[in-house]
């Protein structure tokens, strides 16, 4: 009798023993689904509110933005098919994605990595030289970008653009070698003028470079990217660029590919705006034509506005590097400016 | 008979714990149908506030296009009339329209429609559609209608006129 | 032993309700940034609204005038005194925005309020001018604060312009909504 209930109290204990444990799992199980759901659903209202930061930028052109968020490490991804068409473009927030296509027509010229609890958006609108698209500038505090030349050529690049919030170390011509390493995540040398190496602390992968060399009008030139200062990385040929806000774009961005698929988003403007202004010329030339004695511009604006016309309707597409290269040589963007000053000048209607 | 009774104890007390087992197991089921309902209406606050911003974005993404965009020494950000004249025309089913503009412009706007509304100057009371890709199926959306106002400026004429855009923006339901 | 037992699940009970009490409040406690949301009120259209109108150009006496330059030359005196057709400055000023809100504002059932003012040197305001009276949608009566029916005024769009000269202080013009404010 007394084994019997010796046994049943030693049954009865193990019974409560594996409810309870199975209990216990059960709301182990509910707890951990509640805490990832609602991690997913910050993740998703963060990766919505940095989207819509980006969104936000271009509807300030020229202004300088500093936007708190969630300290985080924020992935730019921006990826094009074999026809150059753009096919992703994405933030990642700690490695998750809300919408893979939400960068899609956006151009977003950042490092590929940000961390950090604010973000820095600036501005440009590429004008090459008439207004073609809006391009989002973006980095933030632990980004450090070290400009190497000429101090007023430096200076200029910076205030044209609005940039002077960025972090930003100016070094004259040669003195790349007094630069320190003061724990930034990512150091970007931006050398106006030929390339001398850094010290060896920054000769790493996570640090990029840019060469720019400027023709005298300071709007065109060519750019060398140097993706990673690790020894040995390889440094494709020089790219053109046109325009002030594309050479800006060229130096937030820290790799050749990411330059090149943002300018593909920026490019998908240009027939149109090439149109638009092609339309418009036509109007006001049709003013001509019309004899409408009111509204009809300067005499002498006329053989400006068939040639700006003329050379519009010549612009290259993108993609026809060659063309554009000869395009450029010609003079043919120096003269639009040209054009459009003189219009100004004898108070006609601008080229655009 | 004392064996019964102890018997009947024994399932008398299996019984109890057995009920206030499913009791709390009822009262467990409750408070996760609670929970389930109180987040789907969470969630569906949430994606209702995203289509208003989404609506508030097109909309001031449409006065911000550098296409469009006047010449920076008429008084201000504006659009140019002209250029705004020839997007419409592009964009609009008549003779100009232009199928690779409107592939660029769907890509950004999707189901939209976009009407500038002159309010002073000549033009004054005159509507321009510039982009119209209602739905054929409007029922399956919800709408979230915008109004921004800005200045259209006409270089040959040189006047800056108020207008607004009526940017309607549409969302396709969520199912479920 | 059965009441101990009782009294063991009677515990347990109150475990799982503070438990589910627990995720309910992780659940719902948290939200998102305040900052892009407050962003993105109704605000966008009272900012494009003043900051458009002051751009907006009206013709005075055979020259076009931006709304902006003509009210800072109302202030100063500078003004011409008449518009060409019988109106004065004021006059042309106020049924040029009398009829822009009627057929904009109001015809959308907002209900505002538009008042254009000098902002003086030590912060005090004051109308502009009385030719320049505020502006109210129509349909709502009452007086000018939002009274115990209407909710109070909330400023959606604001534009202020110097008036270029030593110690003569601002202009504003405002624009209100009655609304909830948030």
């Amino acid at each position: 009798m007394t084994r019997k209930g010796q046994l049943g109290i030693q049954f009865h204990w193990v019974f409560t023993l594996i409810g309870g444990i199975l209990f216990l799992l059960f709301f182990f199980v509910l707890i951990r689904s509640v805490l990832h759901s609602d991690q997913a659903r910050t993740t998703r209202e963060l990766s919505f509110d940095v989207g819509t930061i980006i969104a936000k930028a271009p509807l300030s052109p020229d202004t300088f933005s500093v936007a708190d968020v969630p300290d985080a490490t924020y992935r730019f991804a921006c990826e094009q098919d074999a026809q150059g068409g753009v096919t992703y473009s994405y933030v990642r927030i700690d490695n998750q994605s809300y919408e893979d296509t939400g960068l899609r027509d956006i151009a977003v010229f950042s490092p590929a990595t940000v961390r950090g609890d604010q973000l820095f958006t600036a501005t440009a609108t590429w004008q090459a030289p008439f207004p073609i698209a809006s391009m989002v500038l973006l980095s933030n505090n632990r980004t450090r970008y070290v400009l190497v030349g000429l101090p007023q050529v430096t200076k200029r690049f910076v205030d044209q653009g609005n940039l002077g919030g960025f972090n930003i170390l100016y070094v004259g011509p040669g003195g790349v070698s007094s630069v320190t390493d003061e724990g930034f995540d990512r150091y970007r040398f931006i050398y106006f003028g030929g390339y001398t190496a850094p010290p060896s602390a920054f000769l790493t992968a996570r640090n990029s470079a840019l060469v720019v060399h400027q023709d005298p009008d300071g709007e065109t030139g060519t750019l060398d990217f140097h993706d990673s200062l690790a020894p040995g990385a390889p440094s494709p040929p020089g790219v053109p660029y046109a325009g002030e806000a594309m050479l800006a774009a060229a130096a937030f961005t820290d790799s050749y590919a990411a330059f090149r698929c943002n300018m593909a988003k920026a490019e998908g403007s240009l027939a149109t705006a090439k149109k638009i202004l092609l339309d418009r010329l036509k109007a006001i030339l049709a003013l001509y034509d019309a004899g409408n004695s009111a509204h009809v511009p300067d005499g002498r604006c006329q053989a400006d506005y068939l040639r700006g016309k003329a050379l519009i309707e010549a612009y290259p597409s993108p993609g026809e590097e060659s063309a554009y290269n000869a395009y450029v040589q010609q003079g043919n963007l120096r003269e639009l400016e040209d054009i459009d000053s003189r219009l100004v000048t004898r108070g006609c209607p601008r080229l655009y | 008979m004392a064996t019964q009774g102890r018997g009947r104890d024994a399932q008398l007390a299996f019984g109890e714990t057995l009920m206030v087992i499913m009791v709390l197991v009822f009262l467990i089921g409750i408070g996760m149908v609670f929970y389930y309902s109180a987040s789907r209406s969470s969630l569906n606050t949430e994606l209702q506030h995203r289509e208003d911003v989404q609506a508030v974005l097109l909309a001031q993404r449409v006065l911000s296009m550098p296409e469009v965009a006047c010449d920076r020494y008429a008084g201000g950000s504006c659009i140019d009339s002209l250029k705004l004249a020839a997007l419409a025309r592009m964009l609009g089913p008549g003779a100009g329209h232009d199928a690779a503009a409107w592939t660029t412009y769907y890509g950004r706007f999707a189901e939209a429609a976009i009407t500038v509304r002159y309010l002073t100057g000549a033009q004054a009371g005159q509507r321009l559609p510039l982009y119209d890709a209602t739905p054929k199926d409007p029922g399956n959306f919800t709408a979230q209608q915008q109004f921004i106002f800005t200045t259209i400026y006409d270089p040959v004429a040189d006047e800056q006129d108020l207008a607004y855009l009526n940017v309607t923006r549409y969302a396709r339901r969520q199912t479920g | 032993m059965r009441r101990a037992q009782a009294e063991i699940i009677g515990l347990l009970l109150i475990v799982v309700l503070i438990a589910i009490g627990f995720l309910l409040y992780i659940r719902f406690s948290s939200s998102g940034s305040g900052s892009t949301k407050a962003a993105f009120e109704q605000n966008q259209m009272g900012q494009t609204f003043v900051n458009s109108l002051v751009l907006a150009q009206v013709t005075c006496d055979g020259r076009l005038y931006q709304v902006r330059d003509l009210l800072r030359d109302v202030a100063t005196g500078t003004a011409p005194d008449t518009c060409g057709d019988g109106r004065t400055p004021e006059r042309l000023l106020n049924a040029t925005f009398s009829d822009v809100l009627d057929g904009t504002l109001g015809a959308w059932g907002v209900n505002y309020r538009f008042l254009v003012l000098r902002t003086l040197p030590d912060g005090s305001e004051e109308p502009l001018s009385a030719a320049l009276p505020e502006l109210r949608n129509a349909q709502y009566a009452g007086t000018g604060t939002c009274d115990a029916t209407y909710r109070p005024r909330v400023a959606i769009g604001r534009t202020v312009r110097p008036l270029g000269l030593a110690g003569a202080g601002e202009i504003e013009v405002r624009l209100e909504e009655c609304r909830e404010k948030t």
